[in-house]
Order: C-alpha cells, then sequence, then structure tokens
C-alpha cells in the first residue's frame, strides 16, 4: 500500500478536491486497494513527508526538494493532462 | 442549503472589464461588501490570498480563475462570477511563473470550511464538461451565463452544503 498526501497553498480546498479525484480514477483502474491518498496543510509537508511514497503538489515546488516522487496536481483541476500525471503516478502505486 | 442557492444575478459581472485581476478582484469584492454579504476584510483578504496562492486554471475550452479565501471574511456565503470583456492575466495556480489570461471568474465568498471542499469539487466537474464551457464562453448575456451554470450544477446532482 502506497501513501499519497496532496498538498495546495492555502491549504482550503484544493488539496481535498484532487485528492478525492485521484482517488476515484485509482478507483476507476481498480488499483484503489493500493494507495491510501490524503490531503493535507502544506505547512504539515515535514512531517508526512518521511512516512509517504508520493506527493502530489498544486503549489510550486523546487525540483529535488523532497527525497519522494513529486507530481503536479494541477492536471486534476484543469483536466489537461490527466492521463499522462495519473500513469506517472500508477507506474509508482505499481512498483 | 442548496449550492445553487449561493449564485445570484445581482452578483453575475458581464462583459466586465478590468485592467489587472487586482482591479477586477476590488470590483467584485466591493459589490459583495456593498450587499453586506461580506465584511470589509475580505477584500484586502481576497487579493493577498490570489497573490500568495494564485488561482488561474487554463481549463480546455475557457481559461478561468477561482479566487477564495478564509472564511472569516464572509457573513454569508454567496458565489461571484464575472465574464471578461477582455482577459485579465491572472498567475497560474501551482506555477508561479506563468500566467493566464482568465475570461471567467468564479469568486468564492463561504463562511464553512467544508463548503469550500464541495464547492471547489462541483466547479472542477463544470470546467471538465467541454459542452457546458462552450455554452458559458458563447453566452450572450448575464442570464444565459447564469442558467448555463445553474443548470450544469442541477444536472450534477447532490448539491446540498452547510446551512448558514
Amino acid at each position: 500500500m502506497k501513501k499519497i498526501i496532496v498538498a495546495c497553498g492555502g491549504g482550503i480546498a484544493t488539496s481535498q478536491t484532487v485528492a478525492v479525484k485521484l482517488e476515484n480514477l485509482l478507483k476507476e483502474k481498480g488499483l484503489g486497494h493500493k494507495a491510501s491518498i490524503e490531503a493535507i496543510n502544506i505547512n504539515s509537508i515535514p512531517t508526512y513527508i518521511k512516512s509517504s511514497d508520493i506527493y502530489v503538489s498544486i503549489t510550486q515546488e523546487p525540483e529535488g526538494k523532497y527525497d519522494i516522487p513529486v507530481f503536479s496536481g494541477i492536471p486534476f483541476l484543469t483536466g489537461i493532462g490527466v492521463e499522462e500525471e495519473l500513469e506517472k503516478i500508477i507506474d509508482i502505486v505499481n512498483t | 442549503m442548496n449550492l445553487l442557492d449561493l449564485f445570484d444575478e445581482q452578483l453575475v459581472h458581464f462583459d466586465c472589464e478590468a485592467a489587472s485581476s487586482e482591479e477586477l478582484l476590488e470590483k467584485m469584492a466591493n459589490r459583495l461588501e456593498k450587499k453586506n454579504l461580506v465584511k470589509d476584510s475580505y477584500k484586502r483578504a481576497i487579493i493577498e490570498r490570489e497573490h500568495k496562492f494564485p488561482t488561474g486554471l487554463p481549463t480546455k475550452v475557457i481559461k478561468i480563475a477561482l479566487p477564495h479565501t478564509d472564511v472569516e471574511h464572509v457573513h454569508q456565503s454567496c458565489i461571484s462570477i464575472a465574464k471578461l470583456k477582455e482577459p485579465v492575466q491572472f498567475r497560474e495556480m501551482g506555477n508561479n511563473n506563468s500566467e493566464v489570461a482568465v475570461n471567467l471568474v468564479f469568486m468564492l465568498a463561504l463562511n464553512g470550511s467544508q463548503d469550500h471542499l464541495k464547492v471547489i469539487q462541483k466547479l472542477i466537474s463544470l470546467f471538465s464538461q467541454e459542452e457546458v464551457m462552450q455554452d458559458l464562453q458563447k453566452a450572450s448575456n448575464k442570464n444565459e451565463l447564469l442558467d448555463t451554470v445553474l443548470k450544469a450544477i442541477q444536472a450534477m446532482g447532490d448539491n446540498m452544503i452547510t446551512k448558514n
């Protein structure tokens, strides 16, 4: 079971929106049982990052800042490039 | 209450003109403030938050912005819409170096934190419906614009949000 965290800048609701969307997409692919997804406040990242496998970001993050793979949450909001970003996440979920 | 009740024709700006995103947000916030739907702190808060955490979203058909801020600045939940005569530059969500020429703005003034989740989810699914977005782009007046939004939200069902 892979742990995915989603965080947005303000932490009001955008991260939850992406988390729910991603969860539904993984379920559709029959991978619901292989990942747990949690929307978190950006300030809690240092606490969560060590115990997580994938970070889906909705804010600007400098490359290489974290030790785990970071993906963009924006496609899940705009609908553009969803499959591509999802495939990359699935590749890791399946490892 | 129902999500549909958050919209009001008087909060729709059609063929709106603004030189900058800040000017537009100010204009939209002023109307909410005049109707006593938000506190006088709302305007500053929404502009500052947009600056810190931009909300421009380049969706397939129309470029959108989805400004929102904390619940403490809101008296009564509502959503204001602006369709712009000429696009206004917003910075893109999650990409500080990129700008989006926005045509349509949904400005949220919500006083329940769970409401933000529900409302943003609904609006994001609205943005993914290309036909609806094309209708919004074609809308030639305020009523057509609002009708299209309301019908599309109604068609999705499950629209109850926290009562306030």
